[in-house]
């Protein structure tokens, strides 16, 4: 009878002579399926003497993992040789991405980097009483966009708000300050459209209140802001400008992220663009919600959301915005 | 506002040339003043000179051309003429061989066989006016050879201004003047005034009378007799047109030129169209009728503030003089008007009427009303000088209560408050001074300061603090760091969750966009909500607020189908507006829109379309990334806008959260889309509910090993996968973990009422691993149900 020893040796060159995949298929259902060679033999263990059992159990589990892993090996190797050849420059399968739209893609960088800068983010209704749009924000009788013709009017005193300043009102009016808010969102003017122009348009606004708020502050405060946005060397400059609702008042631009100053066709040659408004909350706007403007003081800015995204993806046409041409959208 | 730095120069001694214009834009900036445009105007004459027409006489070939013998001062030349006023005699501008006229070279050349060796020019071919009835004329004084430089060539840079609405008083040479003079550091020059009156006192030629002396707090005027109406001189035509304004006479563009000098408007009325020589100022009647010098009749009301003589209206206060009453050539006697009127009277004139003029735009933001002296006594003394005449003693000026300089304190400490750093005091003083700003210290923490009531925007202390900040520069502003505080505020549920819906969407591969809320009415009409309107809009793609996100959506999708994109899936969230039951509502809206080609053709796959089961797939992926919870579908109360047949409601108990299914055809056909068209609406506020609903648990997972099971079911075509899985379901109880329809066949086999489905059952127990008795026991329970209960066959 053969040994333990020689039936190893002998299921061990058997495999070793497989010559192909399918062989060495065959030699694993010889040896290791459930009635192959080796396993049948592991079935008589209960034949064996019992002072023997131990070593003939190991030396077949033994056998049994050796083979499994021989047989293991030349398929991997055969597979290799035999596999069909693949076009590996073929398109792979579709899948679909989706995307955002590139003027919320802009909002949302916006309100993230706000959020870190302690701001929350607050919204409001899009039609309006005349009262949040224009008196509580001090907008004189006489400012163009209180003309019926320039804003968009659904009912006598009811409009498409012109500015979310609004929202700044009703966050006033709700609670006591200190208020730390932006508010970004939609809004109307009516308007000719052009290629710099749009009837609705987004914008996004902030307010903060509080003891001891300053102009300097408000400087430092987009400072920071566009640093985040545009890279720690940023520069911003103020430039005065009349707001009815701010005093004092500011444009403000900062230095083109691209060119960093000296000039190019995005700022047009001057080194600077011109980014948005800001200035200190007019007392009379603090005094229209019961804040003492003697105690309190605010700033509050205006970002176009619009002219970022226009000039972050070189959008050259404000209208591309709405027109959502998926071959646009596509890109972002 | 337009400024000719030639103009300016008079005002103030600076230089201002193609060298330094682009640093003093930079600091116009600084100062609150931002250029829009910067001329370079050069009118310059290169081989043109005066001549001298020796001789003419009759070309022999055509009638209507003359042959001149023309003396340029270094020869003399023969020039073919065409003009109908060419004269022997006559002194002319000439152009030469080889100068520009019109973007025309002139050549000696044989007109008609006669030669030619220049050409006698006409205004309108120097650039001087439009004028080409015939050749100009020039002094005869003026010596033949003179190069046309010298007389006509000119220089300047012209700038428009920004001037903010709130700085009425930078609208003038003067006042803007003293903001540069400020800025340069020069002096502000005064013009001076030569006045020679005579005769009677005016006020006793003109009587005046404010019937609304709140809506014309004053009305002064002076009379200036036996003029002679001609056109302006030169240098007077070059200040008008060099800012774009064209020259009239010499008493319009007079008083013209004294409003952009003072920023103050004037007006001047022929005196003999006075009738009863009386000037009253009053609201019109209800009713009454008037003809603006621009020929338009308009129905005025109460609130119009009108000028009138004894009989009659001659004009539309501060904004625009009546059609009959103008200075004419025929004018004799003129009547200047220098008035200050009430602001908001202005505005409601040029609100009704809609005409804005100069005038109007000075005495809506507020002119000086204390400076009508200067202003008549300027513009009579020039009148005189350019038109003779006489002016009348003294000045006709009924001022009933005069309007007081406000003093305002400036607390030192206030400014540091708002501005965050400090601005010594004698700065302040210094810089306030400079702009007629008289200042003092009041004490040591306060300034007084007297506004001068050409500054009307200063109203109070903040208006001061800003100027302060202004003049100190706006490029010196410190910037301070930022206080990174973060303060408790109420969470913004909405908002945070419409960023999660955006999320969710564009993780099932859809593209977001953001459409207009105005749309065109007609597309309103299929939706149900009640749509709002806008009252003025610019066109008709805007006159109502959209009523359903699925508007917009649909519109884009047309505009894609049209432009040939084949593939279209695409969300959409923002407002929708309507009129429920207490007026307007806006609320926020979340849809979704699939049509077109899902996935294109490719080499190992087959074009597939868009149909019913990708929108309820994105329904089913799209709720159930809000929890695990029972949402139902529903086929009944769809709205129209959608396909009965082939729409569904989502519901969360008895509320309807969400629709989905494709669009009815007859709403597709309103939008031009021929396309099958999916979509999904749901409004925001009731996914909001369900959100805040959200018991957010995770089941707990079994142990042992699954089962699966297949089970084919022969049904009437009638019965829904629905009605028989939710029994299975029922049957099976808890240890089915999932079931899913796998297979679906119809066809002869089955007969012609019938179909067969495949059902998938995924089965799991918690306590044990299944023995095939196990599975044999649940899955003849089934059976047995389907058999017996709903009398089905299994195959
Ligand atoms: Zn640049």
């Amino acid at each position: 009878m053969e040994s333990l020893q020689q039936i190893k040796e002998r299921i061990i060159n058997d495999i070793n002579n497989s010559a192909n995949f399918a062989e060495t298929e065959e030699k694993r259902i010889k040896y290791l399926s459930k009635k192959g060679e080796i396993m049948l033999l592991l079935d008589q263990i209960k034949e064996v003497p019992v002072s023997d059992r131990k070593e003939f159990g190991q030396v077949l589990n033994a056998l049994k993992d050796e083979a499994l892993s021989l047989i293991n090996g030349l398929k991997e190797k055969y597979s290799e040789k035999v596999s069909e050849k693949i076009d590996l420059t073929l398109p792979g399968r579709k899948y679909d991405t989706g995307s955002y739209h590139p003027l919320n893609l802009m909002k949302d960088e916006l309100k993230k980097i706000f959020r870190q800068m302690g701001f929350s983010v607050a919204s409001g209704p899009e039609v309006e009483t005349e009262y949040y749009i224009f008196d509580a924000l001090n907008m004189p009788s006489w400012h163009p966009a209180r003309k019926v013709t320039d804003s968009l009017y659904v009912e006598k005193d009811k409009l498409l708000r012109t500015e979310t300043s609004s929202v700044q009102i009703r966050t006033m009016e709700k609670g006591k300050p200190p208020f730390r808010i932006i508010s970004p969102g939609r809004v109307y003017r009516n308007e000719k459209e052009n290629a710099t122009h749009t009837a609705m348009f987004h914008q996004c606004e902030g307010l903060y209140v509080n003891k001891g708020v300053t102009f300097s502050e408000l400087k430092g405060t987009l400072k920071e802001f566009f640093k985040t946005l545009y890279g720690k060397d940023t520069v911003v400059r103020f430039r005065p400008h009349y707001f009815p609702f701010t005093e004092p008042s500011a444009e403000v631009d900062v230095s083109c992220f691209k060119c960093k100053g000296k000039g190019c066709a995005l700022c047009k040659k001057s080194g600077w663009l011109e980014l948005g408004g800001c200035g200190m909350v007019h007392p009379k706007v603090l005094e229209n919600v019961g804040i003492d403007s003697e105690i309190y003081t605010g700033f509050a800015f205006g970002l176009g959301i619009e002219r970022l995204a226009m000039l972050k993806y070189s959008v050259n046409d404000i209208r591309s915005f709405t027109e959502n041409d998926l071959r646009f959208l596509d890109q972002f | 506002m337009k400024i000719s730095s030639n103009w300016l120069k008079k005002y103030i001694d600076h230089d201002i040339n193609e060298s330094n214009i682009d640093g003093i834009v930079k600091k116009l900036a600084i100062l609150g003043f931002e250029t829009e445009t910067v001329e370079h105007i050069k009118r310059e004459y290169d081989k043109f000179v005066v001549g001298k027409i020796l001789e003419c006489s009759k070309h022999p070939n055509a009638d209507k051309l003359t042959l001149c013998k023309v003396d340029t001062g270094s020869e003399i030349l023969p020039i073919v003429c065409g003009a109908p006023n060419v004269k022997a005699g006559q002194t002319v501008p000439v152009a030469l061989e080889g100068s520009k006229v019109k973007d025309f070279i002139i050549k000696r050349s044989k007109l008609r066989g006669e030669e030619s060796c220049g050409m006698i020019c006409a205004e309108d071919e120097l650039g001087l006016s439009d004028d080409h009835s015939g050749i100009m004329t020039l002094d005869d004084n003026i010596k033949a050879g003179t190069p046309l430089n010298d007389l006509f060539g000119y220089e300047d840079i012209v700038f428009e201004l920004e001037v903010t609405a709130n700085r009425a008083d930078a609208l003038g040479y003067l006042g803007f003047g003293r903001e540069y003079a400020f800025m340069t550091g020069s002096e502000l020059i005064i013009p001076e005034i030569k006045l020679q009156e005579s005769g009677e006192h005016t006020s006793d030629s003109v009587k005046i009378e404010i019937k609304d002396p709140e809506a014309c707090p004053r009305y002064c005027a002076r009379l200036i007799k036996n003029v002679q109406i001609k056109e302006s001189p030169a240098w007077l035509k070059e200040r008008l047109t060099s800012i774009g304004l064209r020259p009239i006479n010499n008493v319009v563009d007079l008083t013209n030129f004294v409003m952009l000098e003072t920023g103050h408007p004037l007006h001047a009325f022929d005196f003999n169209n006075i009738e009863g020589k009386k000037i009253v100022v009053r609201k019109a009647v209800t009713g009454e009728k008037f003809i603006t010098l621009d020929g338009k009749e308009y129905e005025l009301n109460d609130k119009i503030l009108m000028i009138c003589d004894a009989v009659k209206p001659v004009a539309l206060a501060g904004v625009m003089g009546g059609l009959h009453s103008g200075v004419t050539e025929k004018t004799t006697d003129v009547l200047l008007e220098v008035a200050y009127f009430n602001l908001a009277d202005i505005r409601e004139t040029v609100k009704y009427t809609n005409i804005h003029t100069d005038s109007s735009k000075r005495f809506e933001r507020g002119v000086d009303p204390n400076d009508a002296e200067f202003i008549a006594d300027r513009a009579a003394s020039l009148i005189n000088e350019l038109a003779g005449g006489e002016i009348l003693t003294g000045r006709a000026d009924v001022y009933p209560s005069n309007i007081e300089q406000k003093v305002i304190d400036l607390r030192l400490s206030r400014t540091e408050k708002v501005l965050g750093f400090n601005i010594p005091a004698d700065d302040i003083v210094r810089t306030f001074n400079k702009i007629a700003l008289k200042t003092s210290v009041k004490d040591a923490d306060t300034l007084s300061v007297t506004v001068p009531t050409f500054r009307p925007d200063i109203t109070r202390e903040i208006d001061l603090i800003e100027e302060a900040v202004r003049l100190y520069g706006y490029d010196r502003i410190p910037e301070m760091a930022f206080s990174n505080v973060s303060l408790e505020s109420d969470e913004n549920l909405e908002e945070e969750l419409i960023d999660q819906i955006r999320g969710r969407f564009k993780d099932l591969g859809l593209v977001e966009t953001v459409s207009k809320s105005m749309v065109d009415r007609k597309f309103c009409s299929v939706f149900e909500r009640k749509p709002v309107r806008i009252e003025h809009p610019l066109n008709e793609e805007m006159n109502h607020l959209r009523n359903s996100i699925l508007l917009s959506l649909l519109q884009t999708a047309d505009r894609n189908i049209r432009r040939k994109n084949e593939k279209i899936n695409i969300f959409e969230t923002g407002k929708i507006f309507y009129y429920g039951d207490d007026g307007i509502n806006e609320i926020n809206s979340a849809g979704v829109l699939i049509t077109g080609i899902n996935r294109a053709q490719s080499w190992n796959e087959l074009e597939l379309k868009y149909d019913f089961y990708d929108i309820k797939g994105i329904a089913e992926s799209f709720f159930c990334g809000f929890g695990k919870y029972s949402l139902k579908y529903d086929g009944s109360d769809i709205p129209a806008y959608f396909d009965k047949d082939r729409a569904v409601s989502v519901c969360f108990g008895d509320k309807k959260i969400a629709v989905f299914g494709k669009i009815s055809a007859n709403t597709a056909s309103l939008f031009e889309i021929k396309q099958e068209v999916y979509c999904l609406e749901a409004d925001i506020p009731e996914i909001l509910e369900l959100a805040g609903k959200t018991p957010s648990l995770i089941s707990e997972l079994s142990k042992f090993p699954r089962v699966i099971k297949d089970i084919s079911v022969l049904m009437d075509i009638s019965v829904d996968a629905e009605a028989v899985s939710s029994f299975i379901k029922k049957t099976a109880g808890k240890e089915l973990t999932d079931i899913t329809v796998v297979d679906i066949y119809r066809g002869e086999q089955v007969g012609k009422d019938k179909k067969s489905y495949t059902f998938r059952m995924s089965f799991q127990s918690f306590e044990k691993t299944y023995t095939d008795k196990d599975i044999e026991k649940l899955l003849d329970k089934i059976i047995k149900g389907l058999k017996n209960d709903l009398n089905l066959e299994i195959r």
